[in-house]
């Protein structure tokens, strides 16, 4: 059979099908390997629940694009409310609307993997030079950033702080600003529009609006994955029923959706599906400047700062990046309620805002958070802010506004719920007048990570060094959810890399 | 109705208890028309999030007020496109932000949300934000959410905030795929991956 990407309007009958891999997830990790995989000649499946969007869908409304394309139709939450989850729901996964930030995985990353988690000899290199060239992954010129990233730039290199411009996954960029709701012109080299097709070309098929409900499991073998068609704008499956029996299951969902999915299907590896999720906690600060920054414009992120990144062994990092402020997920960060909301989005135009992203997973006593499942088989993301986030965000919050006030803003405000408001280094003591954590101030996460930890001691980790699934002899984990710890850095590039590598692991078990 | 344990908002059962005790009801719900057929909500948690939604976006000057951009209807149309359990858990909610059971038992308070005028209601969303009860601080957090998101994601609110609305790049890619259909070089690996072409403009092109 030829490859394409079929949708709800191809698959209109039940259907039973065969093949060498089934993909289930089509983000980060599903697409590389698919590529990979279809290039050998092998029989891809990949299963999208997401819809499948080109950039002629794009209105670049956020009304639209966040309903539409990501998880749960953008309130994906935490179990206590206390953190918004944006994770992407799409032919692409969150390639689709991240903001095209990359880094390859941190030596310290690796070092720590290697020496608490066991894993050693994981030569990615090679894997990122490929995925590099691939996804036209380079340095955004510092010339080319706009104001809201150049807040990073100006107050570190007044207070001596470390800043660098970064790299993005773009080719042909209009610098437009809209990555978290489509690329509208095919810039952004998601997977949709790379990886993808070039699976596709070699013979791939992609189902799209299809949910997974589970693997079916029999002894220590997959022998189908279930799933049904969902059209786009229904709440559940809605449409004809979906088996594909496959030599090897590949499960790459990504963090939350990925392990809930295992759990569904009866795979817990001993208790250890779900725990140790990871999602670089953010906590965010904004501040107003008297010229118009217009937040809302130009490359999302092409400034960042590691300063903080390595605060020792007995406390929390984190790094600093710029996040675009388009209204409705400024609004939602925003606190407050009434005339003082209104006053605040009023001066959309000449805010800025920065994000402090905590390290999470490094410490000995951080295990992070926990999946488990809804009783409608949803993932349910229980993290707890314990106190070492607790200082990690309120030193972050400190950073962020210092820099903010060293590049000479007229006000800079926490994301408490009753805002903090400073206008000078002076006033930052009132930091320790606020609380920190849960319903005390916003936190978001846009990177998830982990709940499958790949790990050397099988009584520690739901996957080994190749990504087989402990216990199941043809079941791989390829995405996000292996990572052991978070990264300290944008994920994308590290899911491309260890996507890559998991090729010919994958390949060798047909 | 069933509480599930891990709710979206996480009501538990003390939410539950209290709208058990809530049925007794000291004073109605104020109900208020949809301008459009529910399709998640019924009618009295819908008119609970509407008056919620009108103190979350009062309106003044040139914000328009969140019933002029119909802010609750799109919440219910939002909820009708999620997991049912979901719209389950936020009716819930709701009906325990106006509860007046509730409210006389840890506020003193013998009325519901919707019976009270402006300036109370806007004191007790504000009593909820700062509550030491973290049940009361879920319930604003997602009722807030939803309301700002769905407020501030309307075009019509976009002039008051000084947002110009996104670039009709629909039209230059347009422009840009008939001349690929003449047969110019079209961006891809072979001929489009450096950054000499990048410029930095002060808006993007083809910005209002």
């Amino acid at each position: 059979m030829s490859g394409a990407i079929l949708g709800h309007t191809d698959l209109t009958a039940d259907v039973d099908w065969t093949c060498d891999v089934c993909i289930v997830g089509s983000g980060a990790g599903g697409a590389v390997l698919a590529a990979g995989l279809a290039a050998k000649g092998l029989d891809v499946i990949v299963v999208e629940e997401g819809h499948h969007f080109t950039r002629k869908d794009f209105t670049l409304q956020e009304s639209d694009a966040l309903p539409a394309m990501y998880q749960e139709r953008a309130t994906r939450a935490s179990a206590d409310v206390a953190i918004t989850v944006l994770q992407g729901r799409s032919v692409g996964g969150s390639t689709t609307v991240n903001w095209t930030t990359c880094f390859r995985t941190p030596q310290r990353i690796l070092d720590h993997w290697a020496k608490v988690h066991g894993i050693e000899g994981l030569d990615l290199d090679p894997h990122f030079e490929a995925v590099e060239s691939r996804l036209s992954i380079q340095e955004w010129p510092a010339a080319a950033a706009n104001a809201n990233n150049r807040v990073i730039s100006d107050g570190c290199g007044k207070l001596g702080w470390e800043w660098k411009s970064l790299k993005r996954n773009v080719r042909g960029c209009a610098n437009s600003g809209y990555c978290s709701v489509g690329c509208p012109v095919d810039g952004k080299q998601a997977m949709g529009i790379t990886y993808l097709q070039d699976a596709v070309a070699a013979g791939a098929r992609v189902l799209s609006n299809v949910r997974v409900e589970r693997f079916e499991v029999e002894g220590k073998r997959v022998v189908a994955v279930r799933g049904r068609v969902m059209t786009p704008a229904a709440a559940e499956p809605d449409g004809a029923q979906i088996i594909i029996r496959p030599k090897i299951a590949v499960s790459s969902g990504g963090a939350l959706n990925g392990p809930a999915m295992l759990l569904r299907s009866g795979l817990d590896a001993g208790g250890l599906v779900g725990r140790r999720t990871f999602i670089h906690p953010v906590v965010a600060t904004l501040a107003r400047y008297e010229a118009a920054v217009n937040p809302f414009w130009g490359a999302p992120q092409s400034i960042g700062s590691h300063q903080f990144f390595d605060r020792g062994d007995d406390k929390v990092g984190y790094f600093l990046e710029a996040a675009p402020l388009l209204p409705m997920l400024t609004a939602v960060a925003f606190p407050m309620f009434g005339a003082e909301l209104n006053q605040a989005m009023g001066e959309l135009p000449h805010l800025n805002a920065l994000l402090a992203l905590s390290v999470d997973g490094l410490l000995p006593e951080d295990d992070g958070g926990t999946v488990t499942l809804r009783a409608d088989g949803r993932p349910s993301l229980d993290y707890p802010i314990r106190p070492f986030l607790k200082e990690s965000f309120r030193h972050g919050t400190e950073s962020m506004l210092k820099i903010q006030l060293a590049s000479g803003c007229a006000e800079a405000t926490t994301a408490h719920v009753s805002p903090l408001r400073v206008k000078s280094v002076e006033e930052l003591s009132k930091l320790d007048e606020r609380e920190y954590g849960a319903h005390r101030h916003a936190i978001f996460t846009a990177h998830q990570m982990g709940g499958c930890a790949m790990g050397k001691d099988p009584s520690k980790s739901v996957v080994d060094l190749e990504h087989r699934f402990r216990g199941v002899d043809n079941l791989f984990v390829v995405d996000g959810s292996v990572l052991p710890t978070s990264l300290g850095v944008n994920p994308s590039e590290t899911i491309y890399g260890l996507a890559h590598r998991a090729v010919e692991l994958v390949a060798a078990a047909v | 109705m069933a509480l599930s344990r891990r709710s979206f908002l996480g009501l538990g059962v003390v939410g539950g208890g209290l709208l058990a005790l809530g049925g007794i009801g000291l004073r109605p719900t104020v109900l208020r028309a949809a301008t459009k057929p529910l399709l998640a909500l019924d009618e009295r948690t819908f008119s609970v999030l509407a008056a919620f939604a009108e103190r979350v976006a009062p309106g003044g000057g040139a914000f328009p007020v969140a019933s002029g951009v119909h802010v609750a209807e799109k919440v219910d149309a939002l909820l009708a496109t999620c997991a049912p359990g979901m719209a389950a858990e936020l009716k819930q909610a709701l009906l325990l932000f106006d509860n007046a059971l509730a409210g006389l038992f840890l506020d003193g308070r013998p009325s519901t949300f919707t019976s009270c005028d402006a300036v109370t209601q806007d004191a007790i969303i504000d009593s909820w934000k700062n509550s030491r009860l973290d049940l009361r601080r879920r319930v604003y957090k997602g009722l807030r959410g939803l309301c700002a998101g769905a407020y501030y994601g309307s075009p019509e609110v976009y002039a008051a905030i000084g947002y110009p609305g996104p670039p009709d790049y629909r039209s230059l890619m347009a422009q840009r795929d008939a001349a690929v259909a003449e047969g110019a070089a079209a961006p891809g690996p072979e001929n489009d991956t450096d950054t000499e072409h990048i410029e930095a403009p002060a808006a993007p092109v083809g910005a209002p």
